[in-house]
């Protein structure tokens, strides 16, 4: 507690405590061990994250690892205009977008639709169990989730694949070298990964909702759809608003590591997105880090600039927003 | 007071208990299809695919196959060394950060709260964070798995929730003793916390069992491969086909059945942890949501 020096009356005119102002050295006597302890964060934090920072710089210059970041020469904005100017440029920002929108017009409702249905459950017990089971996908590696999906969309044995055959009449073919399921391969695996677990936050917040409303709903006479839509969607719906703002502001963000082991080049036309542009250009086909920086950058700039947006409007229209 | 059900009502129910059902096939079932083809006769299961029920046929050839096979052990090894060791390093600096950044009083605090969360929001970029880490010559090194990720800011932010949430009189009891911040951190904050703590603990080691692009990005010799690294190289680089061994007939076949049987090594710790853990991980979102 910092307090003034001289004599602090109490509210009724008595003094209270007689301090003087602390010195440097007392409070470093008291706080020197919390800075201590933020040294090997604050170091974490400037070499893993700050130095990166001021390494983009890359991406304005021609950059050879002999050379380092210093040293190597400047070359302007060539690596935006290849980019720009490049026939990549639109197909993975296509891509990206659209991956991403497929993302959100079905994987964003369906995790609301649970938790409302879930909520109607009345038996303790499966709900309970239902709940546990939906979210136990979440935790399984991208790679081995990735690896089933080979297998069940396996052109000679796979289930899905006979699953589309015999029901949807649809020819066995390796799906996952067809451009056009591409997209919808990666969203479905998705949803079926992440439902349960984006339902959580949902279902958190539903257990808020008073439960009076409802009581006050039946004697009114409203039937059940009639509750899950005017109490509990609405008791929801602030949650509901900033996990969609969370979302927009990551229309440009795809995770690269369901990419890059879905994709193959056979698919590279539908699934190539920007994480998985800047890797390949990174580090794999013909590396060129310089390049591959100013994309990851464009890339960055476009996501903030997405969030700062989707809040904005959020603020405006609703009065919710993340600050 | 017992409600009679109008036959509306008693539909929509039907309707919802028929789609909670149908949820917990969908996600159950393909584990539970690769774990009867893993202990299936692989040529038997090669004649009978589809949906199946029941093994087919009884055989634990290719659970052989996969014990042998030392490149995975290996990787299983590694990744236990990566969920340890990075998990340490993770709570290490997130407790101490968390612990720091929720006491009172210290100067500079809200500068450094900025400096992390910004980071949330920028990053360099994977090519400026490779070169940080071959310039520290991390690169195909155990160090590249367990330091790039050391603090993740929102498990932070969470601990540093759950710190402040511990009442003062319970540090000044200690401080009028004479204890100083660290003696606070050890014998009440932690103490006090502990649920959260496991909870981002849980969090840390999850993400650091199933990680695999850091892997590819910074390693590149089997010695230090992880397990994801391996069961990609199996599962979907088509590995599996060298593993069963010789270029026979049986092996042909015997390649499907390794590849559930790596899939059910590489699962069966989550899938036998999960059920004890899992409710943790709800606390944690929880927490998470209400000052994320």
């Amino acid at each position: 507690m910092y307090v003034k020096p001289g004599i602090l009356k109490g509210n009724d005119g008595t003094p209270l405590l007689l301090q003087r102002k602390p010195t440097l050295r007392s409070y470093l006597a008291k706080y020197w061990i919390l800075y201590a302890l933020l040294v090997p964060v604050i170091a974490y934090f400037v070499i893993f994250h700050y130095i990166p920072m001021y390494g983009v710089i890359i991406a304005w210059k021609r950059y050879s690892p002999s050379l380092g970041i210093i040293d190597s020469p400047w070359v302007g904005w060539r690596h935006f205009e290849s980019f720009f100017g490049s026939i990549y440029f639109w197909r993975i920002l296509r891509n990206t977008l659209l991956i991403n929108f497929y993302s959100l017009v079905f994987g964003f409702p369906i995790p609301i639709i649970f938790a409302l249905m879930l909520n109607e459950l009345r038996n303790v017990a499966f709900k309970r169990t239902v709940q546990t089971i939906s979210y136990l996908p979440h935790f399984i590696s991208t790679v081995v989730v990735v690896g089933m999906v080979f297998d069940f969309l396996n052109p000679n044995h796979g289930i899905i694949t006979m699953l589309l055959s015999s029901v949807f009449g649809l020819q066995p073919r390796v799906w996952l070298n067809q451009p056009g399921a591409f997209r919808t391969i990666y969203v479905a695996s998705e949803i079926w990964q992440r439902m349960g677990w984006s339902a959580i936050i949902y279902i958190a917040a539903l257990s808020s909702i008073d439960p009076e409303l409802y009581e006050a709903a039946t004697i009114d006479g409203a039937g059940t759809l009639r509750k899950m839509w005017s109490i509990t969607l609405v008791g929801i719906l602030p949650t509901i608003v900033i996990m969609f703002i969370l979302r927009i502001g990551q229309l440009l963000n795809i995770g690269v590591e369901k990419v890059i082991l879905l994709y193959n080049p056979l698919t590279y036309e539908t699934g190539d997105v920007i994480s998985s542009f800047v890797y390949r250009r990174g580090f794999q086909e013909r590396p060129n880090q310089s390049f591959a920086t100013a994309v990851d950058l464009f890339n960055q700039g476009i996501n903030l600039m997405f969030l700062v947006g989707a809040n904005f409007m959020s603020r405006r229209l609703t009065e919710t927003s993340l600050w | 007071m017992v409600q009679r059900k109008s036959p509306g009502d008693a539909a929509i129910h039907g309707f919802i208990i028929a789609s909670m059902i149908f949820v917990v096939v969908v996600t159950l079932y393909p584990f539970y299809y690769v774990a009867i083809s893993s202990i299936s006769d692989a040529f038997e299961l090669s004649r009978r695919r589809g949906f199946l029920l029941l093994p087919q046929g009884l055989s634990l050839a290719a659970y052989r196959e996969v014990f042998r096979y030392q490149l995975l052990w290996r990787a299983y090894g590694n990744t236990v060394i990566y969920v340890v060791g990075g998990t340490a390093i993770n709570m290490t600096l997130t407790m101490f950060a968390a612990f720091a950044l929720s006491r009172r009083g210290l100067k500079g605090a809200s500068i450094i709260m900025r400096v992390m969360v910004f980071t949330m929001f920028f990053r360099g970029g994977i090519v400026p964070l490779y070169i940080v880490v071959a310039n520290l010559e991390l690169v195909n090194t155990r160090w590249a798995m367990m330091l790039p990720r050391a603090v993740n800011v929102y498990n932070f932010i969470i601990l540093r929730t759950a710190f402040q949430a511990v009442p003062t009189e319970m540090e000044e009891a200690v401080t009028i003793d004479g204890g100083n911040f660290w003696h606070v951190f050890r014998h009440v904050v932690v103490p006090l916390a502990k649920p959260s703590i496991m909870v981002i603990g849980l969090f840390y080691a999850v993400e650091h069992w199933n990680v695999f692009f850091h892997a590819l990005l910074f390693l590149r010799s089997t010695r230090v491969y992880p397990l994801q690294m391996v069961l990609r190289n199996i599962l979907i680089h088509h590995g599996g086909d060298q593993l069963a061994g010789d270029d026979t007939f049986a092996s042909q076949y015997l390649a499907q059945t390794v590849k559930y049987a790596v899939i059910m090594v590489a699962t069966i710790p989550i899938m036998m942890i999960y059920p004890f853990i899992q409710r943790y991980f709800v606390k944690g979102v929880m927490i998470g949501s209400l000052k994320g």
